[in-house]
Protein backbone atom coordinates (compact mmCIF):
# COMPACT_ATOMS: atom_id res chain seq x y z
CA UNK A 1 0.00 0.00 0.00
CA UNK A 2 1.39 3.42 -0.94
CA UNK A 3 2.20 6.29 1.29
CA UNK A 4 -0.73 8.03 -0.45
CA UNK A 5 -3.00 5.18 -0.21
CA UNK A 6 -2.58 5.10 3.55
CA UNK A 7 -2.74 8.78 4.30
CA UNK A 8 -5.82 8.64 2.38
CA UNK A 9 -7.39 5.96 4.26
CA UNK A 10 -6.32 7.92 7.19
CA UNK A 11 -8.01 10.84 6.05
CA UNK A 12 -11.16 9.35 5.42
CA UNK A 13 -11.73 7.25 8.94
CA UNK A 14 -10.43 10.73 10.79
CA UNK A 15 -13.45 12.65 8.77
CA UNK A 16 -15.74 10.07 9.31
CA UNK A 17 -15.01 9.33 12.47
CA UNK A 18 -15.50 13.53 13.31
CA UNK A 19 -18.96 12.90 11.77
CA UNK A 20 -19.78 10.10 13.95
CA UNK A 21 -18.82 12.17 17.01
CA UNK A 22 -21.36 15.22 15.54
CA UNK A 23 -23.85 12.73 15.69
CA UNK A 24 -23.06 11.78 19.04
CA UNK A 25 -22.72 14.97 20.89
CA UNK A 26 -23.79 18.43 21.20
CA UNK A 27 -22.36 21.56 22.71
CA UNK A 28 -24.19 23.43 25.23
CA UNK A 29 -23.13 26.45 26.60
CA UNK A 30 -23.49 26.21 30.45
CA UNK A 31 -23.74 29.39 32.79
CA UNK A 32 -24.48 29.17 36.44
CA UNK A 33 -25.97 32.66 37.68
CA UNK A 34 -26.48 34.12 41.17
CA UNK A 35 -29.93 36.47 41.03
CA UNK A 36 -31.04 38.42 44.18
CA UNK A 37 -34.35 40.54 44.30
CA UNK A 38 -31.76 42.68 46.16
CA UNK A 39 -30.34 46.09 44.88
CA UNK A 40 -27.31 45.60 42.42
CA UNK A 41 -25.56 45.31 39.04
CA UNK A 42 -26.95 42.98 35.96
CA UNK A 43 -24.70 41.52 33.90
CA UNK A 44 -25.91 43.50 30.70
CA UNK A 45 -24.89 39.50 29.18
CA UNK A 46 -27.97 38.48 31.28
CA UNK A 47 -30.36 41.46 30.64
CA UNK A 48 -32.80 39.05 28.02
CA UNK A 49 -32.54 36.55 31.50
CA UNK A 50 -33.95 39.20 33.90
CA UNK A 51 -36.97 40.16 31.36
CA UNK A 52 -37.34 36.67 30.89
CA UNK A 53 -37.88 35.65 35.00
CA UNK A 54 -39.23 39.46 35.56
CA UNK A 55 -42.91 37.81 35.13
CA UNK A 56 -42.42 35.74 38.22
CA UNK A 57 -39.68 37.88 40.24
CA UNK A 58 -37.87 40.80 39.31
CA UNK A 59 -34.71 39.96 39.71
CA UNK A 60 -32.94 43.39 40.48
CA UNK A 61 -29.17 41.45 40.53
CA UNK A 62 -27.52 39.17 38.26
CA UNK A 63 -24.32 37.77 37.84
CA UNK A 64 -22.60 35.34 36.75
CA UNK A 65 -20.60 32.83 38.57
CA UNK A 66 -19.32 30.32 35.92
CA UNK A 67 -19.79 29.64 32.45
CA UNK A 68 -18.46 26.70 30.63
CA UNK A 69 -18.96 25.39 27.35
CA UNK A 70 -19.87 21.71 27.60
CA UNK A 71 -19.66 18.84 24.83
CA UNK A 72 -22.85 16.56 26.06
CA UNK A 73 -22.93 13.22 25.09
CA UNK A 74 -24.55 10.24 26.76
CA UNK A 75 -22.49 10.60 29.82
CA UNK A 76 -23.40 13.05 32.14
CA UNK A 77 -20.88 16.35 32.47
CA UNK A 78 -20.77 18.04 35.80
CA UNK A 79 -21.78 21.51 36.15
CA UNK A 80 -20.67 22.57 39.69
CA UNK A 81 -22.76 25.83 41.78
CA UNK A 82 -21.27 27.98 44.51
CA UNK A 83 -23.80 26.47 47.31
CA UNK A 84 -22.51 22.82 47.05
CA UNK A 85 -24.83 21.38 44.69
CA UNK A 86 -24.06 20.37 41.39
CA UNK A 87 -26.11 19.57 37.87
CA UNK A 88 -25.12 16.73 35.40
CA UNK A 89 -26.20 17.08 31.87
CA UNK A 90 -26.40 14.69 29.59
CA UNK A 91 -28.00 13.86 26.00
CA UNK A 92 -30.97 11.44 26.03
CA UNK A 93 -31.06 11.35 22.22
CA UNK A 94 -30.67 13.14 19.26
CA UNK A 95 -33.28 12.81 16.66
CA UNK A 96 -34.21 14.73 13.46
CA UNK A 97 -31.24 17.27 14.30
CA UNK A 98 -33.29 17.90 17.64
CA UNK A 99 -31.37 17.35 20.69
CA UNK A 100 -32.98 15.96 24.05
CA UNK A 101 -30.74 16.71 27.01
CA UNK A 102 -31.86 15.24 30.47
CA UNK A 103 -30.53 17.78 33.27
CA UNK A 104 -30.12 16.57 37.14
CA UNK A 105 -30.12 19.05 39.89
CA UNK A 106 -31.83 17.90 43.42
CA UNK A 107 -34.17 17.65 44.10
CA UNK A 108 -35.15 18.43 40.24
CA UNK A 109 -34.93 16.08 37.19
CA UNK A 110 -35.95 17.37 33.57
CA UNK A 111 -35.73 16.70 29.95
CA UNK A 112 -35.37 19.11 27.31
CA UNK A 113 -35.11 19.71 23.69
CA UNK A 114 -32.97 22.04 22.50
CA UNK A 115 -33.90 24.81 20.15
CA UNK A 116 -31.88 27.74 18.06
CA UNK A 117 -30.74 30.65 19.92
CA UNK A 118 -32.74 29.84 22.90
CA UNK A 119 -32.51 29.18 26.85
CA UNK A 120 -33.06 26.73 29.63
CA UNK A 121 -33.04 27.48 33.04
CA UNK A 122 -33.29 25.62 36.46
CA UNK A 123 -33.40 26.85 39.63
CA UNK A 124 -30.76 25.74 41.58
CA UNK A 125 -31.62 26.52 45.19
CA UNK A 126 -30.88 29.49 47.13
CA UNK A 127 -27.34 30.64 47.66
CA UNK A 128 -26.01 34.35 49.90
CA UNK A 129 -29.45 35.11 50.04
CA UNK A 130 -30.45 34.81 46.85
CA UNK A 131 -31.36 32.65 44.28
CA UNK A 132 -28.64 30.17 41.77
CA UNK A 133 -29.98 29.44 38.20
CA UNK A 134 -28.73 26.76 35.68
CA UNK A 135 -28.76 28.61 32.36
CA UNK A 136 -28.60 26.28 29.54
CA UNK A 137 -28.09 28.04 26.16
CA UNK A 138 -26.18 27.36 22.38
CA UNK A 139 -22.74 28.17 22.32
CA UNK A 140 -22.18 31.96 20.68
CA UNK B 1 76.24 8.27 -42.92
CA UNK B 2 73.52 6.72 -40.39
CA UNK B 3 73.47 7.97 -36.91
CA UNK B 4 71.68 5.14 -35.02
CA UNK B 5 71.09 7.36 -32.05
CA UNK B 6 68.56 9.61 -34.59
CA UNK B 7 67.61 6.36 -36.00
CA UNK B 8 66.29 5.79 -32.48
CA UNK B 9 64.99 8.79 -31.73
CA UNK B 10 63.36 9.73 -34.74
CA UNK B 11 59.72 8.26 -34.06
CA UNK B 12 60.02 9.70 -30.73
CA UNK B 13 60.15 13.42 -32.30
CA UNK B 14 56.35 13.89 -33.97
CA UNK B 15 55.07 12.60 -30.12
CA UNK B 16 57.53 15.10 -28.45
CA UNK B 17 56.30 17.97 -30.01
CA UNK B 18 52.53 16.98 -29.18
CA UNK B 19 53.00 16.00 -25.31
CA UNK B 20 52.20 12.32 -26.21
CA UNK B 21 56.23 10.87 -24.51
CA UNK B 22 56.31 9.43 -20.54
CA UNK B 23 58.55 11.70 -18.26
CA UNK B 24 61.39 9.62 -18.85
CA UNK B 25 60.63 9.41 -22.97
CA UNK B 26 60.51 13.08 -22.68
CA UNK B 27 63.64 13.65 -20.42
CA UNK B 28 65.77 11.09 -23.06
CA UNK B 29 64.38 13.26 -26.42
CA UNK B 30 65.67 16.12 -24.64
CA UNK B 31 69.36 15.04 -24.01
CA UNK B 32 69.30 13.35 -27.61
CA UNK B 33 67.94 17.15 -29.45
CA UNK B 34 70.85 18.77 -27.12
CA UNK B 35 73.36 16.39 -28.94
CA UNK B 36 71.96 16.00 -32.19
CA UNK B 37 71.18 19.44 -34.31
CA UNK B 38 69.53 17.75 -37.21
CA UNK B 39 66.75 16.44 -34.95
CA UNK B 40 66.24 19.72 -33.06
CA UNK B 41 65.78 21.31 -36.33
CA UNK B 42 63.15 19.09 -37.17
CA UNK B 43 61.59 19.39 -33.85
CA UNK B 44 61.73 22.97 -34.39
CA UNK B 45 59.96 22.56 -37.62
CA UNK B 46 57.54 20.59 -36.43
CA UNK B 47 56.49 23.42 -33.84
CA UNK B 48 56.59 25.46 -36.83
CA UNK B 49 53.87 23.44 -38.51
CA UNK B 50 51.84 23.13 -35.47
CA UNK B 51 51.87 27.18 -35.17
CA UNK B 52 50.71 27.53 -38.55
CA UNK B 53 48.15 25.25 -38.79
CA UNK B 54 46.85 26.53 -35.38
CA UNK B 55 46.90 30.11 -37.14
CA UNK B 56 45.12 28.52 -40.10
CA UNK B 57 41.99 27.00 -37.74
CA UNK B 58 41.44 30.39 -36.02
CA UNK B 59 41.44 32.30 -39.45
CA UNK B 60 38.65 30.03 -40.88
CA UNK B 61 36.88 30.24 -37.47
CA UNK B 62 36.60 33.45 -37.35
CA UNK B 63 35.22 33.72 -40.65
CA UNK B 64 31.85 31.41 -39.79
CA UNK B 65 28.85 33.46 -37.94
CA UNK B 66 28.44 31.11 -34.84
CA UNK B 67 25.80 33.56 -33.34
CA UNK B 68 22.81 31.54 -34.63
CA UNK B 69 24.70 28.35 -33.61
CA UNK B 70 23.18 27.75 -30.61
CA UNK B 71 19.67 28.05 -31.97
CA UNK B 72 19.68 25.95 -34.61
CA UNK B 73 21.37 23.53 -32.76
CA UNK B 74 18.01 23.29 -30.36
CA UNK B 75 15.67 23.93 -33.38
CA UNK B 76 17.09 20.43 -34.71
CA UNK B 77 16.99 18.73 -31.16
CA UNK B 78 13.85 20.33 -29.80
CA UNK B 79 10.47 18.91 -31.14
CA UNK B 80 7.65 21.14 -32.05
CA UNK B 81 5.18 22.71 -29.22
CA UNK B 82 2.29 20.81 -29.11
CA UNK B 83 -0.93 22.37 -28.11
CA UNK B 84 -2.41 22.58 -24.12
CA UNK B 85 -4.88 20.05 -24.54
CA UNK B 86 -2.31 18.14 -26.43
CA UNK B 87 0.09 17.94 -23.69
CA UNK B 88 -2.53 17.69 -21.01
CA UNK B 89 -3.78 14.47 -22.20
CA UNK B 90 0.31 13.05 -23.11
CA UNK B 91 0.62 14.24 -19.73
CA UNK B 92 -2.44 12.29 -17.97
CA UNK B 93 -2.34 9.42 -19.70
CA UNK B 94 1.71 9.16 -18.84
CA UNK B 95 0.79 9.29 -15.22
CA UNK B 96 -1.77 6.58 -15.53
CA UNK B 97 0.54 4.55 -17.63
CA UNK B 98 3.34 4.79 -15.50
CA UNK B 99 1.78 5.99 -11.66
CA UNK B 100 -1.57 4.38 -12.02
CA UNK B 101 -1.96 3.20 -8.10
CA UNK B 102 -0.95 6.77 -6.26
CA UNK B 103 -3.00 8.23 -9.25
CA UNK B 104 -6.36 6.08 -8.49
CA UNK B 105 -5.33 6.50 -4.66
CA UNK B 106 -5.19 10.72 -5.01
CA UNK B 107 -8.97 10.51 -6.95
CA UNK B 108 -9.82 8.17 -4.44
CA UNK B 109 -9.07 10.35 -2.11
CA UNK B 110 -10.46 13.39 -3.53
CA UNK B 111 -13.95 11.83 -3.95
CA UNK B 112 -14.09 11.18 -0.74
CA UNK B 113 -12.85 14.69 0.35
CA UNK B 114 -15.48 16.15 -2.06
CA UNK B 115 -18.11 13.66 -0.84
CA UNK B 116 -17.30 14.65 3.56
CA UNK B 117 -17.55 18.61 2.97
CA UNK B 118 -20.42 19.19 1.12
CA UNK B 119 -22.76 17.95 3.73
CA UNK B 120 -20.16 19.61 6.17
CA UNK B 121 -20.29 22.95 4.72
CA UNK B 122 -23.98 22.65 4.06
CA UNK B 123 -24.40 22.26 7.93
CA UNK B 124 -22.38 24.85 9.08
CA UNK B 125 -23.76 27.80 6.21
CA UNK B 126 -27.31 29.11 7.55
CA UNK B 127 -28.29 26.13 9.79
CA UNK B 128 -28.68 25.55 13.72
CA UNK B 129 -25.72 24.11 15.21
CA UNK B 130 -26.09 20.12 15.95
CA UNK B 131 -28.94 19.33 18.31
CA UNK B 132 -30.93 22.85 17.80
CA UNK B 133 -33.52 22.21 15.16
CA UNK B 134 -36.14 23.16 16.94
CA UNK B 135 -37.85 26.73 17.08
CA UNK B 136 -38.47 26.75 20.88
CA UNK B 137 -36.84 24.85 23.94
CA UNK B 138 -40.05 22.30 25.46
CA UNK B 139 -39.73 20.52 28.83
CA UNK B 140 -40.56 17.05 28.31
CA UNK B 141 -40.19 15.78 31.96
CA UNK B 142 -39.62 16.90 35.19
CA UNK B 143 -39.88 15.61 38.08
CA UNK B 144 -38.39 16.03 41.83
CA UNK B 145 -37.20 13.47 44.60
CA UNK B 146 -39.94 11.75 46.31
CA UNK B 147 -38.68 12.81 49.55
CA UNK B 148 -38.56 16.66 48.14
CA UNK B 149 -40.72 19.18 50.15
CA UNK B 150 -40.51 21.14 46.84
CA UNK B 151 -42.45 21.11 43.46
CA UNK B 152 -41.38 22.13 39.88
CA UNK B 153 -43.05 24.86 38.39
CA UNK B 154 -42.67 24.78 34.27
CA UNK B 155 -43.19 27.53 32.06
CA UNK B 156 -42.47 28.16 28.79
CA UNK B 157 -42.24 32.01 26.99
CA UNK B 158 -43.56 33.15 24.30
CA UNK B 159 -40.18 33.75 22.71
CA UNK B 160 -39.33 30.11 23.16
CA UNK B 161 -37.84 30.25 26.28
CA UNK B 162 -38.41 27.62 29.21
CA UNK B 163 -37.84 28.08 32.87
CA UNK B 164 -38.17 25.39 35.96
CA UNK B 165 -38.95 27.39 39.00
CA UNK B 166 -38.51 25.07 42.38
CA UNK B 167 -41.02 25.91 44.57
CA UNK B 168 -41.87 24.99 48.53
CA UNK B 169 -44.84 22.70 48.67
CA UNK B 170 -44.89 21.44 52.08
CA UNK B 171 -48.11 19.19 51.77
CA UNK B 172 -46.40 17.23 49.13
CA UNK B 173 -45.64 13.79 49.92
CA UNK B 174 -44.06 12.34 46.15
CA UNK B 175 -42.45 13.38 43.66
CA UNK B 176 -43.39 15.23 40.19
CA UNK B 177 -43.74 13.27 37.05
CA UNK B 178 -44.45 13.36 33.47
CA UNK B 179 -45.20 16.89 32.31
CA UNK B 180 -48.55 16.37 31.29
CA UNK B 181 -48.94 12.51 32.14
CA UNK B 182 -50.40 10.57 35.67
CA UNK B 183 -53.35 11.45 37.37
CA UNK B 184 -52.20 13.97 40.58
CA UNK B 185 -52.18 17.09 38.78
CA UNK B 186 -52.17 18.84 41.26
CA UNK B 187 -48.24 17.66 41.78
CA UNK B 188 -47.61 18.93 38.21
CA UNK B 189 -46.42 22.27 37.46
CA UNK B 190 -48.78 23.83 34.86
CA UNK B 191 -47.11 24.96 31.41
CA UNK B 192 -48.45 27.99 30.52
CA UNK B 193 -48.13 28.93 26.80
CA UNK B 194 -47.03 32.59 27.60
CA UNK B 195 -44.52 34.34 29.94
CA UNK B 196 -47.12 34.71 32.53
CA UNK B 197 -46.85 32.23 34.72
CA UNK B 198 -49.94 30.78 37.10
CA UNK B 199 -49.70 32.60 40.35
CA UNK B 200 -51.04 29.95 42.33
CA UNK B 201 -47.52 28.34 41.47
CA UNK B 202 -45.66 30.75 43.66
Amino acid sequence: MTTLLRRTVLFAVTALASVAFADGAVAVQADVVFASTAKGTVDPSLEKMQQTLGAKVKYLTLEKRSSQKLTVDATPVTVALPNGKSASVSLEHLKGGVATLRVKLPPADATYSLAKDKAFYLQGGAHEGGDLWLVLSQPK
Amino acid sequence: MKNPAREKFLPMLSPYVDGELTPEERQQVDQHLQNNKESAAQVADFRAGDGLMRNALDLQADDVDWKKFTEDVMARVTPEKLPLFERLKLTLSEMFLYQRGPMVAGLVGAAAAVAIAIPLTMSLVGQAPVGYGAGRVEVQTVSVDTEATVKPVVFETESGDAVIWVVDAPEKKDGGRKKGGGSDEEDIAPVPPTDEPKQQDL
